[in-house]
């Protein structure tokens, strides 16, 4: 039993970290949450650099100019691109996109996306909107007749507003069936925003823990005060368990990706409360940074199957007569 | 990453449960399952023979050193043991505190004659241990110890006068380990000596507290002119809370990483009430069962990722301070669920005088989960200042 990574699997989650957190910049969020329409691929340099790293060809096999990385390393540049709340599509590119064009044959496709000359989205019925699908170039769609690349402009995609200003979103009609290709883009997308919410989760609660540091009352730094400190141990504690079981579900799959997108959910969604509740009322104001975090953490907890939709199949599960339970199963 | 063990843990894993299947059979087959957290004051006398089965089989200290009679076993295969120990149902130990928690203490606070003298009496299942840490006004505020140790020079042998309290299974024990203090005008943490204090003897009263259940695991110990001989203080006079908080260090360590089987055991009974009694097509109890299940894997995963993290000298890292706080909270609201699931059942006891279900000693029991061993409140304490590095919250002066 390791849940380590490897060196040079920690060296790939840590090369594309630096990237991020060094040009994801907090003021590079604000610039575009005040003019959401500055977030687009024409001179952007972060997504240029995400294709001279070989991001976009995380997944994709080396002989197509990929890094062949598996789900639980890519796993880690999630964490991080949560970390940062990063506005571009590379994650739904390189861990959704990526494995399913590679499991569909799409060998041409694939070679374009890892060199960053082509951008593939999915639609998947479980995906309800489409997060700034104006990065891509065509789209995946699964379980719409024959499961097919279809470019972005064959298709009718309609704008809606997000609670996140980061998020342009679209919403596509097409009546969408949960079929195999669909259940293949659930576990990667479920794991996925998963791992996006622990690294949200991780990024509210160092900014809880700075803010408590400095800021004071009664003569003393807040964070000094049990009543602080225990609502930021509870958080510590909901994320560092939960993180287990995102790499876990990358691994395994099946019912441990249920487990893994409530684990994350619950974390995220206690983090942000407490959070908020650190920062007293600064927690509540627009320019406290805190909300732009909160609200990606809660658009992504709906995403790829919400609580209701992972808490219903693992019930179904738990209470199947064949259902592998008891002490020597569980653990199996 | 690697999710199982290999196959020389798998090899283990074999070699424990075939002992397992041999042994606790016989005499000791109706101490199945028995004498656990609720239950421990059933077949005493049997489980102190069991717990010398468990030495002839040289199944204490697995974890020690080989130079100290242990079997050196890897984290990995400690756990392996406790899994299996539980899966088998194997009864609540007695020697649990000396194999431990007294053991790893001298192993590495110990003079060489204090490791000759006890280990060799813990690994035989011969002596049982308890601790004597807390105090009435020494709680969560451990270093605030008032019991007093003197040497008289003339006897050669210190003589301790306090009162210890919540003692778990100081009754059944013939040695206990006791911190007082050597500088009777110290204060705090300053002062302190680590003893090893023989029970049997007229200076120790040992009067057991009624627990909530109904049941008595933990006492109240008086220490009026205890005596200790000269060479039963660990380490040097006035050193004791190095000793003591090396201690806690090793309590924290694998045994409880083993519990979940346990735990497992406890869920697969409410499931299968839940199914008989119609509770489980009651949505909101199908998702609390869910939120269990979920719980305890997360518990799984996070101990083997702990596990993953070891760095070999039998200590755990800072994810672990976790640990504790997380497993009492999710326990705990087992024992509610476990109440919700039998609904107005939960109130009949099955005879008088007070003879508990399973299920209601756990409802119980685990009301004290999160309060011993460091309550959840000062576990958070320290998860908030070690892992999260919040400032010390001022301490009173007096």
């Amino acid at each position: 039993m390791d849940f380590r990574y490897s060196q040079d699997q920690l060296d790939l989650i840590d090369a594309a970290a630096n990237v991020l957190s060094g040009e994801n910049t907090v003021e590079r969020l604000r610039a575009f949450a005040a003019d959401p329409t500055t977030i687009c691929k024409s001179e952007n340099s972060l997504w240029q650099q995400f294709a001279e790293l070989g991001l976009f060809g995380f997944m994709a096999p080396e002989s197509l100019g990929g890094l062949a990385q598996p789900l639980e390393v890519m796993v880690g540049v999630a964490e991080s691109a949560g970390y940062v709340g990063l506005p571009e599509p590379l994650i739904e590119v390189a861990g959704i996109s990526v494995p399913l064009l590679n499991e569909l044959g799409f060998e041409d496709e694939l070679t374009a996306v890892a060199l960053g000359e082509l951008s593939v989205g999915v639609i998947s019925a479980l995906q309800t909107y489409q997060s700034n699908a104006h990065f891509h170039d065509s789209f995946l769609v699964a379980g719409a007749g024959v499961d097919n690349l279809q470019s972005r402009s064959s298709l009718k995609l309609t704008p809606c507003n997000s609670i996140d200003p980061l998020r342009q979103l679209t919403r596509v009609e097409l009546a969408l069936k949960q079929n195999a290709l669909a259940d293949r883009a659930n576990l990667h997308g479920a794991v996925l925003s998963a791992a996006q919410l622990l690294g949200l989760s991780r990024r509210m609660i160092d900014m809880s823990v700075e803010y408590a540091k400095e800021r004071k009352q009664f003569g003393k730094p807040i964070g000094s005060f049990q009543a602080i400190k225990h609502h930021l141990a509870n958080a510590y504690t909901q994320l560092e368990f939960a993180r287990p079981m995102v790499q876990l579900a990358a691994l395994q799959g099946g019912v441990a990706v249920h487990n893994a997108k409530i684990a994350a959910i619950d974390t995220a969604t206690l983090i942000a409360e407490t959070a908020i509740q650190v920062h007293g009322g600064m927690g509540y104001t627009y320019e406290v940074d805190l909300h732009l975090f909160m609200k990606r953490a809660w658009a992504l907890s709906a995403e790829w199957g919400d609580r209701n939709y992972h808490m219903r199949k693992l019930e179904q599960y738990l209470f199947t007569d064949g259902a592998t339970l008891g002490a020597s199963q569980t653990f199996s | 990453m690697r999710l199982g063990f290999t196959q020389e843990d798998e090899r283990f894993r074999e070699q424990v449960s075939d002992w397992l299947a041999d042994n606790l059979v016989g005499e000791f087959a109706k101490l199945k399952f028995r004498g656990g957290p609720g239950d421990e004051h059933m077949f005493f006398a049997e489980r102190a023979a069991w717990e010398k089965q468990m030495a002839s089989g040289g199944w204490i200290g697995i974890g020690w050193p080989e130079a100290y009679g242990g079997k050196a076993c890897s984290l990995e295969q400690q756990v392996i043991f406790h899994e299996e120990y539980a899966r088998a149902g194997g009864p609540g130990r007695v020697g649990h505190i000396g194999e431990g928690l007294t053991g790893p203490t001298l192993i590495a606070f110990g003079s060489e004659q204090q490791q000759r003298r006890f280990l060799p009496k813990i690994l035989s299942g011969e002596e049982l241990w308890c601790q004597g840490y807390s105090e009435p006004s020494a709680g969560s505020d451990l270093a605030n110890i008032a019991s007093k140790a003197a040497f008289y020079e003339d006897e050669g042998v210190w003589k301790i006068n306090g009162q210890k309290v919540w003692t778990s299974l100081a009754h059944e024990s013939d040695w206990c380990f006791v911190l007082a203090r050597t500088d009777p005008a110290s204060k705090g943490s300053r002062g302190l000596g680590f003893f090893l204090l023989e029970l049997d003897q007229p200076g120790v009263e040992i009067r057991p507290i009624t627990q909530l259940t109904g049941t008595s695991e933990f006492n109240e110990v008086f220490l009026d002119d205890a005596v200790c001989q000269a060479d039963c203080l660990v380490g040097e006079a006035g050193q004791g809370w190095a000793v003591a908080m090396g201690l806690l260090g090793f309590e924290r360590g694998v045994s409880t990483l083993g519990q979940q089987m346990l735990f497992q055991n406890e869920l697969s009974e409410v499931i299968k009430i839940a199914k008989q009694n119609g509770a489980a097509e009651d949505p909101v109890i199908r998702q609390r069962i869910g939120d269990a299940h979920m719980g305890l894997k997360i518990m799984r995963y996070n101990s083997m990722r702990t596990l993953s993290a070891n760095p070999g000298d039998g200590t755990l890292d800072r994810a672990a301070l976790s640990y504790k706080l997380y497993w009492s909270s999710w326990h705990r609201n087992l024992g509610n669920l476990a109440m919700d699931v039998l609904g107005p059942d939960a109130e009949l006891v099955e005879q008088q005088p007070y003879d508990l279900t399973r299920l209601q000693s756990l409802f119980l029991f685990t009301r004290s989960d999160t309060i011993y061993g460091g309550t959840n409140q000062i576990q958070r304490n320290i998860i908030a200042e070690r892992a999260l590095g919040l400032p010390k919250e001022t301490r009173g002066k007096d």
